[in-house]
């Protein structure tokens, strides 16, 4: 148990090109949360950062066969392993 | 009158099915969130008139953003009409989420999958996704017509009800993320049933490991863009607009001769010759580098280019408050800002689209390098060229600490969604490329033409008449021109050029920055095109223009760069922008190059009195003292601001 929590980390600190489980979400921003939702974060969903902007703020994500730029901040709420 | 929806995700093709099915005209692109609000027209729909309405792209029933209020606001309105959901054939998993969305609401939806050209990702069983889902399903492509048949005869069928089956009494109850999963486990089954995948990610290709590489992206970018520049405004841009001249000067020159034959060589030839056909060369002059932007930009921007260069430079940019696409524009200013002022429509956010074109002629244009080779070449020598570079630097730098100004004050720039979807590379087509290059091709000989050649006239009545209305030529008595030449030369005394002559050329400047060298060679008496010989009659003490220092031929150059623009990128910009931002640009301009003129001519003068390092030393600790006041300012308005609100992760961070 103790293993796995040393494994997770949020998405906005995961290194790109590869692949990581979505274990939770966090933070309290609803409309955030229900955007990911609906866009397939779900639990158990393998998730990949593919590339960064120059400063690092955006990010772009692999989802479900298909890519969404996202905010690096935003990725936060996504745990993942 | 029946009512047929057009819902579905971003970028799904919504509005390409809308101009095919209603023969429409409105503007689609290969990137997310073009439509914004919604557009209605009448169609034929198996002999009857329908109502067709097309809404921005959302991604379920629940609006986040203006554009899926717009949206669901109207669906929910008009529940019991016709709704096609149209999903993208590739990205199947995401679109589908949305059809259950409908289903489940109770809408009466045709599914319409939309095979869009090129290599699929999924090959689909519409027969058995439309048994599953219990609604009717369609195959076609958005953009051929002989499909739209197929698809009105759907549009009659009669409604079909079926429960999905994980839509139970107890779902009703379950969270969001619940909720959410069921529906994405329903679809991932449902794909597994219905398709078979054939390959990769949608969005993704290989050309993206060196477009989005951190440290290719950018040299990349600039490859491109620097063959864009080229073709347009110096081979293929500068040949077409020679033939383009040659052909005016066959058509118009037998006109000339009847008109000369006519009634001589005065005014009214002159009104002719330099002023009505003056300016439509100069209209001629433009279109084909109008035609070469539009061209690259839509190739770009179809392609799901431009959405990586707007990936990757959006938050540099948007530290400045502009956005990604802002690039395009702003580096085709330094060939021509007249037509990079147009390119920027392109762009969602309006108040960063009005900060792009307003920045735009910051960006020294080519038609100013003669201005800079003539009145440089002759005080600088050979440090001419290190001045060059400079005033491209210094443009630059102004459009920069412009922007950041703008965008804290009057033109604060839209939040950018949180989220987008990424567009994947796609061919783009002919006809649509073709429709978009009519479609800007018509705006600017129409709206523009007209606009330039009154200017045009408008600057040629002020140069080539007195206030009597008595024609003046080859300097014989004062034209209105000269007179406020006169009447404004002691305003630039402090910036160290405070010579009617020159402050006439620079007026006249205003019609094209080429007529400001044509000036300088009309009060020397000199050929405009004798380069070097024109240097040299600068610097003769018979010079009418004449420059007490290099501190001041420097500010004049300077002033040269940030003052109005031409006549064209003026008429251009309240195109574009409208004409209150285009009064507020030209006074912004007029200040900004009399402010940077007047610091440049005295830091310059005090560099020739006292010596490079003391002036330095000087401005150094004026610089660090500004620096440190704003500094100072900055952290007690932070300070007394902060509250420990929920919104700022940094301060409060710093509270804890």
């Amino acid at each position: 148990m103790l293993e796995i929590f040393y494994c997770m980390e949020t998405l906005d600190k995961v290194k790109t090109q590869k692949r990581y489980q979505i274990v939770g979400f966090c933070g309290n921003n609803q409309r955030i949360l229900q955007r990911f939702f609906e866009l397939g974060f779900t639990k158990g969903q393998m998730v990949k950062i593919t590339a960064k902007s120059i400063l690092k703020k955006v990010c772009l994500v692999e989802i479900r066969g298909y890519l969404l730029s996202v905010r690096t901040e935003l990725l936060k709420s996504v745990v993942v392993k | 009158m029946k009512q047929v929806l057009l819902v579905g995700n971003p970028n799904s093709g919504k509005t390409t099915l809308f101009n095919n099915l209603a023969s429409a005209d409105e503007h689609t692109g290969n990137w997310h969130g073009v439509t914004v609000e919604n557009k209605q027209k009448i169609f034929d729909c198996n002999g009857k008139e329908c109502k067709l309405v097309d809404t921005p792209g959302i991604y379920s029933l629940d609006a986040l953003s203006y554009e899926e209020k717009v949206a669901c606001d109207f669906l929910f309105k008009n529940s019991s009409s016709k709704v096609i959901n149209l999903c993208d054939r590739d990205n199947l998993q995401r679109n589908l989420y949305l059809t259950l969305c409908l289903i489940e609401g109770g809408f009466d939806i045709v599914v319409v999958i939309n095979n869009i050209k090129g290599h699929p990702i999924f090959k689909i069983d519409c027969k058995k996704l439309s048994d599953v889902l219990g609604v009717d399903v369609v195959n076609i492509n958005a953009s051929n017509k002989e499909d739209m048949t197929t698809l009105k005869r759907c549009l009659d069928a009669p409604k079909k009800t079926k429960k999905l089956s994980y839509h139970t009494s107890e779902f009703e109850g379950l969270t969001i993320e619940e909720k959410a999963k069921k529906r994405y486990e329903f679809i991932e089954n449902l794909i597994l049933q219905c398709t078979v995948r054939t390959s990769k990610v949608y969005g993704e290709s290989k050309f993206d490991k060196v477009a989005l590489n951190k440290w290719l992206a950018l040299p990349v970018f600039l490859l491109i863009l620097a063959t864009v520049f080229y073709l347009t405004f110096f081979s293929l841009g500068t040949f077409l607009s020679d033939k383009l001249g040659l052909l005016l000067s066959f058509l118009t020159n037998p006109l000339l001769r009847l008109i000369e034959n006519a009634v001589g060589k005065n005014w009214i030839f002159d009104l002719f010759n330099v002023a009505i056909f003056g300016g439509l060369s100069t209209i001629l002059a433009f279109l084909p580098q109008v035609v070469l932007l539009f061209f690259f930009l839509s190739v770009l921007e179809d392609s799901g280019y431009m959405s990586r260069v707007a990936f990757i430079f959006e938050d540099i940019l948007g530290q400045i408050g502009l956005s990604g696409k802002s690039v395009y524009t702003l580096l085709m200013g330094f060939g021509c800002s007249t037509t990079a002022i147009m390119t920027a429509r392109n762009m969602d956010d309006k108040n960063a689209k009005t900060k792009t074109a307003i920045l735009c002629p910051y960006m020294s244009c080519s038609a100013k390098i003669p201005i800079y080779l003539v009145v440089g070449g002759a005080f600088l020598g050979s440090k001419n060229i290190w001045m060059i570079v400079s005033l491209y630097v210094l443009g630059v730098i102004v459009a920069i600490c412009l922007s950041k100004i703008l965008d804290k004050t009057v033109l604060k720039s839209k939040e950018q969604s949180f989220i987008l979807e990424f567009p994947p590379y796609r061919m783009m087509s002919i006809k649509r490329v073709s429709k978009v290059l009519w479609k800007n091709v018509k705006e600017f000989l129409i709206k523009v033409g007209s606009i330039m050649i009154t200017m045009n006239i408008i600057v040629w009545i002020l140069s080539s008449f007195s206030f009597s209305f008595a024609y003046v030529k080859n300097g014989n008595s004062q034209s209105m021109l000269e007179f406020f030449g006169k009447v404004l030369a002691p305003i630039f005394v402090p910036l160290g050029f405070g010579n009617w002559a020159i402050v006439s050329a620079l007026l006249s400047g205003f019609v094209a920055k080429e007529v400001l060298v044509s000036a300088i060679a009309m009060f020397n008496g000199i050929d405009a095109s004798a380069t070097k010989l024109l240097s040299q009659s600068i610097l003769s003490p018979q010079s009418v223009i004449s420059f007490s220092s290099t501190a001041s031929v420097i500010s004049f150059l300077v002033y040269c760069l940030l003052y109005t623009p031409c006549v064209s990128s003026v008429s251009m910009l309240k195109q574009e922008v409208g004409t209150k931002w285009t009064i507020l640009a030209v006074i912004l301009q007029l200040f900004v190059a009399y402010v940077v003129s007047f610091f440049v001519y005295n830091v310059v003068f005090a560099f020739e009195i006292f010596g490079f390092w003391e002036t330095l030393f000087c401005v150094g600790a004026v610089g660090l003292f500004v620096f440190s006041l704003c500094f100072v300012t900055k952290k007690i308005r932070s300070k007394s601001t902060c509250s420990g609100c929920k919104f700022c992760d940094k301060k409060c961070l710093r509270k804890k």
